[in-house]
């Protein structure tokens, strides 16, 4: 930038920098904001609530979320220590299965086998990657029968794509609140 | 001689009696010269923008772990055969149905008391030597009708009696 001259002599120049701190302050934050939705792909549930848990965190770059939400989530403040009897209250039906930021509706045959494939899809992506790690987040109303089928879909994908014998074992992480929590 | 008025010292408001100083007065005999001053503005921005962006990221920060089930597949070890089957624990987790209430039996054997009194039935298994940790597998068995809730509070019992081959049945 070249400074202007005047008869009292040359003008210092200056740069304004505050306006270009904001905007690139504006930047990282949303940059950071969506990459942390993109990464983490969890709907909120109110999650299984255990008296001395072992769930423990998992860290992990390679993971990969599945998540079954409730027909009727909780009304109540999402999170540890709400009153279990409130919480199964609610009706155990499932509405869909939840992957890569796209709904499954468990009623939907259709959709069910979609998501098998694009499960399996994304697995043999995500391989390349290095071990993934597959996390399964359940609502805690929700009854068995709607949480077995995603487990076996799972497993099955595992299978398929011969994870067993590279991963060692078809390992499911199931997610619950942390004794810390 | 002129008449000389006695120094009589004037008040403050008297002496500072100038509504205007032009520019060029203040350039030349370097009144009011530039007061330092802290420009709060652009902080205030940025406190506010690191404020916001931790607000927002602290709904992130959820109470949320994990625990791991290596479950019976067709290639890892933890696989289910026949022979396997006549030693195999079976917990039985049954509901009635639209009942949020949950029941356990152990080979047919109902434990009362949910799953604190089921880690102590196998706790003290693993103790008088008839569970072994390793090799027993144990298969968790819900009903359709048993909320999550239940399922995984039984399989954290079995994790931290710390048996090693859990399975869920189809």
């Amino acid at each position: 930038m070249a400074s202007q001259v005047t008869k009292r002599g040359p003008v210092k120049p200056s740069l304004n920098i505050t306006p270009l701190i904001d905007v690139v302050f504006l930047l990282i934050v949303f940059f950071m904001l969506v990459q942390k939705i993109q990464q983490d792909d969890m709907p909120p549930l109110q999650l299984p609530d255990i008296e001395e848990t072992l769930a423990a965190e998992v860290k992990s770059e390679n993971k990969l979320v599945v998540n079954i939400i409730p027909e009727a989530p909780f009304e109540g403040e999402l999170g540890p220590g709400a009153e279990i009897g409130e919480v199964l209250l609610r009706s155990p039906e499932a509405a869909a299965v939840v992957f890569g930021q796209r709904e499954y509706p468990v009623d939907d045959a259709d959709a069910m086998i979609a998501f098998r494939e694009n499960f399996a899809a994304v697995i043999g992506e995500r391989m390349k990657s290095g071990e993934i790690v597959f996390i399964l987040r359940a609502d805690a109303a929700i009854r068995y029968s709607a949480v077995m089928p995603v487990i076996a879909v799972m497993q099955g994908s595992m299978t398929d794509a011969k994870l067993e014998a590279e991963l060692g074992a078809g390992t499911i992480n199931i997610v619950a609140y942390r004794e810390d929590s | 001689m002129a008449d000389q008025t006695p120094d009589i010292p004037l008040d403050d408001e008297q002496e500072e009696v100038v509504h205007h100083v032009s520019q060029r007065k203040k350039r030349r005999k370097g009144v009011g010269d530039e007061e330092m001053e802290l420009q709060l503005t652009s902080m205030i921005d940025v406190i506010f923008q690191l404020l916001i962006y931790f607000v927002i990221t602290a709904n992130f920060v959820i109470y949320e772990g994990t625990i791991k089930a290596t479950l019976p597949g067709n290639n890892n070890p933890n696989k289910i055969d026949q022979m396997d089957e006549l030693q195999m624990l079976t917990i039985k987790l049954t509901s009635p149905p639209e009942e949020p209430t949950y029941s356990i039996s152990i080979n047919g054997k109902d434990i009362h008391g949910g799953a604190t009194a089921l880690y102590a039935w196998l706790e003290n298994g693993i103790r008088t030597g008839e569970i072994d940790k390793v090799e027993q597998i144990v298969q968790i068995s819900p009903d359709g009708h048993v909320r999550w809730q239940h399922v995984v509070n039984v399989f954290n019992a079995c994790v931290r009696a710390e048996l090693e081959k859990i399975g869920f049945a189809q």
